[in-house]
């Protein structure tokens, strides 16, 4: 009996031990996982989106070329835009009743993403600098992120993609898109990733200025009508238009809290 | 119920030419249906999505009838409990085919969803619970239902006496057998019952709930999915049973109950919509009611009164008529393709919050055959399943022909399963769900989903468990063993 209940006390001492063993295992696990995001500590989460000025763009489309050229985005030919199937990351608005004017109409990189909620797979999702990212090879073509978008900013590869010429116009720096599966705006984030890697490198800090005009859609525009910046940073000029009287968002009742600003005169 | 012969070689012909339309379809891509950029004057989801929801939601309904009708223990609509197990299962297998035929990457869908499924999406719940768990425990449920046909099958049955006896799984017929039998009925039906309802608000939460759409609408919009596939289900049930009087007049009343609901919660739905600020609903609303969509909205409405009609009558006279039950079956059937047609398109056609050129669809040919193929195939597997799953009941042996001996075994077992399928149902779940690691981030041990669904699996196993266990032979009284051919 003794015996029974000594090695009793063992077997209980050690699942005791194992579980304790388990419990600081997967701990430091999940610390080590959670410590990913904050790899540069000294460096406070950055916010990144656009402010559009509606009173200065002159709707030249220049935007949408540049992003598409930037991007890859496959021209989608005479069928399949008669069939309203052509890709712009960056498109026009129609405009509303009672307004005559386009509005170009980006990913709006919203701070409550519906779009990440829905996808099944996590190929959608917020980069730890409020960047609503996509990752091409995990998307399965359920196209319910288009579906949960109320900006209706997301496009289905319907077909293979088709470039003219042998494709050498194509940029390095950013992977084409198979067929099946979404596409969206990415805020130019190679951009953003290299040129924070040359800051690295000069040992310079990322400021505001060399910012501005970082994505293809905001290099490209003639009016500089769209401006790139880190909301966080309350000195940062987007931080500062967007405090402005003449900040607007699209469908604030949504409740997506998008991070594409525009600036207009109420009329 | 034995299919004819010319109803076979028409069913099979339309699956194969299905089958040909998805095989066109999978070589140049979704550009051959009329499926659009949203926004753009199109539609992203169409008919496959409107056939899954029709096909899963009345197999579900169905099947949590048949759930109710076992835990009440209503002896007398056993034939309609029985059916809706076939008739669950090709359903659902309908509905898994639909989404198939609607996904861009079929094949990295069956790689991720189980490696990477994330549980915040109800796509999660779509493919764990209707399409996995709801699937398995339907097929489990029927295996057991039929191993007394299989037994009485294989003593009477000329050809392959042992493949019939392998199924049987050594159906004595004794008393406590079918004791057991009745047991495993209660419990797993109690058991499952949620499940399955849970499976089809989550396929309502699909439909109703979109970007764009005022909150209370998408909430109403679920209660009308649901309700409607109950009447689906019951129209399916009525369909396809050859039913007593009793259970006859009992569909009867509930399709009657259930459509004459649906079309007070699509009125109150559509009034709603006009009558709140919301312009997009607005803009629906007044598309469904005297734009592009009156027709499909209005012959809704007309059907699903029909059926109630009739539902009511035969009710009311206390005789279902086999010609009349089938006709409002195929009403309601009808009239819920196009609630669920409606809910789904009219919205991205007419329901977008900005303003964006409104949309048209039409589906094509392509659409329409793998649609008509998936269908046909489903009324295929019925027939197989009906024939190959006979419904018969074998005679009840002498009640203690089996000693209690070996039970210990059965209740362990029994409890290993359902603990452990719950205990790893809760695991996967919670890894799924990405515990201790960021949003951003893939959860920090893949296959979540995949140990989820078999925590699922277990614990419906747990039922064959107890079932399949036989008693130990008792020296004293042991029951004679099936008669070999």
């Amino acid at each position: 009996m003794k015996r029974g209940d000594d090695s009793r006390r063992d077997f209980l001492a050690g699942l005791a031990a194992s579980a304790a063993g388990a419990i600081v295992g997967c701990s430091s696990a999940s610390a080590a996982t959670k410590a990913e995001p904050e790899q540069s500590p000294s460096e406070h989460r950055r916010q990144w989106g656009l402010v559009i000025d509606l009173d200065c763009c002159a709707r030249c489309g220049g935007c949408v070329v540049a992003c598409q050229q930037e991007n890859n985005v496959a021209p989608a030919g005479a069928q399949a835009a008669a069939r309203t199937r052509p890709i712009h990351w960056i498109d026009f608005l129609p405009p509303a009743p009672g307004s005559c004017l386009a509005t170009p109409i980006p990913c709006m990189h919203c701070q409550d993403p519906p779009c990440v909620k829905v996808c099944p797979v996590g190929a959608t999702y917020q980069t730890y600098e409020g960047i609503t990212a996509q990752i091409w090879e995990r998307c399965i073509g359920c196209r319910y992120c288009m579906v949960a978008c109320p900006y209706s900013r997301r496009y289905f590869n319907w077909g293979e993609p088709h470039w003219p010429g042998d494709g050498s116009s194509l940029n390095p720096d950013v992977a084409p898109r198979p067929r099946g599966v979404v596409e969206k705006c990415t805020l130019c984030h190679h951009r953003i990733r290299a040129a924070a890697e040359r800051a690295r490198v000069d040992e310079e800090p990322l400021t505001d200025e060399a910012l501005r005009r970082l994505p293809a859609c905001a290099q490209s525009c003639p009016t500089q009508a769209i401006t790139f910046g880190d909301f966080s940073d309350p000195e940062s000029q987007v931080a500062r238009l967007a405090a402005g009287p003449r900040a607007t968002r699209l469908l604030p009742e949504a409740g997506t809290r998008p991070k594409v600003i525009y600036l207009k005169e109420d009329t | 119920m034995k299919p004819s012969r010319a109803a076979v070689v028409v069913l099979t012909a339309l699956v194969t030419v299905g089958a040909y339309a998805w095989v066109h379809q999978a070589i140049h891509g979704e550009a051959v249906t009329d499926l659009r950029t949203i926004g753009a004057g199109g539609v992203v989801w169409g008919l496959y999505v409107v056939g899954d929801g029709f096909f899963a939601s009345a197999a579900l309904a169905g099947l949590a009838l048949a759930c109710v009708i076992r835990v009440r223990r209503l002896r007398e609509l056993d034939g309609v409990a029985r059916t809706a197990l076939p008739i669950g299962i090709a359903g659902l297998l309908a509905g898994l085919a639909c989404v198939l035929a609607d996904l861009g990457r079929p094949l990295s869908a069956t790689m991720d969803l189980p490696l990477v499924g994330r549980p915040r999406s109800p796509f999660f719940g779509t493919f764990t619970l209707v399409a996995g768990a709801s699937l398995f425990a339907a097929v489990v449920h029927l295996a057991l239902a039929s191993r007394p046909g299989w037994a009485t099958r294989a003593r009477a049955a000329s050809r392959w006496p042992g493949f019939w006896r392998f199924l049987a799984g050594g159906w004595q017929g004794t008393a406590a057998a079918q004791r057991r039998r009745d047991r495993v009925d209660f419990w797993l039906s109690l058991m499952l019952l949620p499940m399955f309802l849970s499976a089809l608000v989550i396929l309502g939460i699909v439909f109703g709930v979109r970007a764009g759409r005022p909150a209370w609408q998408g909430g109403f919009e679920v209660g009308t999915f649901v309700v409607s596939a109950g009447a689906a289900g019951c129209g399916l049930l009525a369909l396809g049973t050859r039913a007593s009087k009793r259970a006859g007049v009992f569909l009867a009343r509930g399709l009657a109950l259930l459509a004459g609901l649906a079309v007070l919660l699509v009125v109150a739905g559509e009034i709603l919509a006009l009558l709140t600020p919301h312009p997009s609903a607005q803009h629906y609303a007044r598309a469904l009611l005297d734009g592009p969509w009156s027709n499909p909205f209005w012959s809704e409405l007309l059907l699903f009164f029909l059926a109630a009609i009739i539902g009511l009558v035969m009710s009311w006279r206390k005789a279902a008529s086999a010609a009349w039950a089938a006709i409002a079956s195929l009403l309601v059937c009808a009239a819920v393709f196009l609630q669920r047609f409606l809910v789904l398109v009219a919205w991205q056609t007419h329901g977008l919050g900005l303003a964006w050129p409104t949309g048209t669809y039409h589906p094509t040919e392509v659409e329409w055959s793998v649609l008509t193929g998936v269908a046909a195939a489903a009324v295929l597997v019925f027939m197989i399943l009906a024939v190959v799953c006979p419904a018969g009941k074998d005679d009840v042996g002498p009640p203690d022909a089996r000693a209690p001996a070996g039970r210990w075994l059965r209740s362990l077992l029994t409890a290993v399963c359902l603990i452990g399928g719950l205990a790893l149902s809760c695991a996967g779940l919670a890894l799924s769900a990405g515990f201790a690691s960021a949003p951003f981030l893939d959860p920090i041990f893949p296959g979540g989903p995949l140990i989820f669904l078999a925590g699922l699996f277990l614990m419906v196993a747990g039922a064959m468990a107890y079932e399949l266990i036989p008693d130990r032979k008792s020296p004293a009284a042991a029951a004679p063993d099936l008669p070999r051919q």
